[in-house]
């Protein structure tokens, strides 16, 4: 009989909750780093490259991060400003320059990083230059059109030693 | 002691034993596993070049009526027979590839040891893409241009 109970004390389940937690900081992590993923500013591109110590490392510092959107053979669809598409077309153009105006207008000494595709031509990447010249023209305020060219670079391997 | 009474007493010490948990570890081991393959992948290449003033020569011209008071170097760049040219006005040499451009830039820029040079660092540079000319061939002079030492570069017609 006390054997019996015995028995029944030692069957009792427990909840343990160290797994469930270790599984839930892992969802956690994996929805954080996920939604960095899917940044919405930048577009996957493959950036022309640069030599490396040429260009300077990108600072968390008040921008806004203009994409010119690749098609095929070097033209351009589009741009995008934070998920924002705007038509590669003079319309489109103007509409882009209002928007990046409204940025200059919250903070004049706004950064314009430009992030084009190394294959799209220059005469599609010309018009974002223009609409960030336009744009702080718009702006009024002193805000001057600084544009930082987005590049990749080329991390060169040291040649070893014979 | 009697015999019964060991038996039992041996059961309590086999069964106050101490289980080493395996699965927080593991879970743990896969947490940082998950961490750094990610973060890893996140360690962009990604750097800025820097244009000092406005990007856009014309655009300057037509907001603020500057009327330059030198005349810019100007670099040509031409697409023929699917190759980026390039080309330089001032009188100077003309260029090979982006390193030759660079070379020459910085041999006519006035130094202290070169005082024969032509131009000073402040000497506005144009850089004139034609409308087929891939980006990257563009960011390449450009990089190149303010790599020889000058600080004032647009991008302008090619007029």
């Amino acid at each position: 009989m006390a054997r019996r109970r015995r028995n029944q004390e030692l069957a009792t389940v427990e909840a343990n909750l160290t797994p469930l937690i270790d599984v839930s900081f892992l969802l956690v992590v994996f929805f954080v780093l996920v939604s960095r993923i899917g940044d919405a500013e930048q577009a996957a591109l493959a950036l022309p490259s640069v030599a490396a110590g040429s260009a300077v490392r990108a600072e968390e510092d008040a921008r806004i991060v203009v994409n010119v959107l690749p098609g095929e053979d070097g033209i351009a669809i589009g741009y995008t400003v934070a998920a924002r598409q705007f038509s590669a077309t003079p319309e489109g153009i103007a509409a882009l320059a209002e928007r990046l105006a409204e940025a200059y207008r919250e903070n004049p000494k706004l950064s314009v990083r430009l992030r084009a595709d190394r294959s799209t031509h220059f005469e599609w990447v010309e018009p974002a230059m223009r609409a960030v010249s336009t744009a702080a023209r718009l702006a009024g305020g002193g805000a001057l059109p600084r544009l930082d060219l987005v590049v990749e670079e080329i991390v060169e391997e040291t040649p070893h030693a014979s | 002691m009697p015999r019964e009474h060991r038996r039992a007493l041996r059961g309590v010490v086999a069964r106050a034993r101490l289980p080493v948990a395996i699965a927080p570890m593991i879970d743990v081991v896969f947490l940082l596993l998950v961490y750094f393959l990610l973060t890893t992948g996140f360690t962009s290449q990604e750097r800025l070049l820097r244009t000092e003033g406005a990007p856009l020569e014309d655009a300057v011209q037509t907001s603020d009526r500057l009327v330059l008071d030198t005349e810019p170097i100007v670099v040509r760049l031409d697409r023929v027979d699917a190759q980026t040219r390039l080309s330089l006005t001032g009188g100077l040499a003309q260029p090979i590839d982006v390193r030759g451009l660079e070379a020459i830039l910085h041999d006519a820029m006035i130094a202290p040891d070169r005082p024969q040079g032509l131009f000073a660092e402040s000497h506005p540079v144009r850089i004139a893409p034609g409308h087929d000319v891939p980006w990257n061939d563009v960011v390449a002079a450009f990089n190149a241009v303010v790599g020889a030492g000058y600080r004032s570069v647009a991008f302008g017609s090619r007029e």
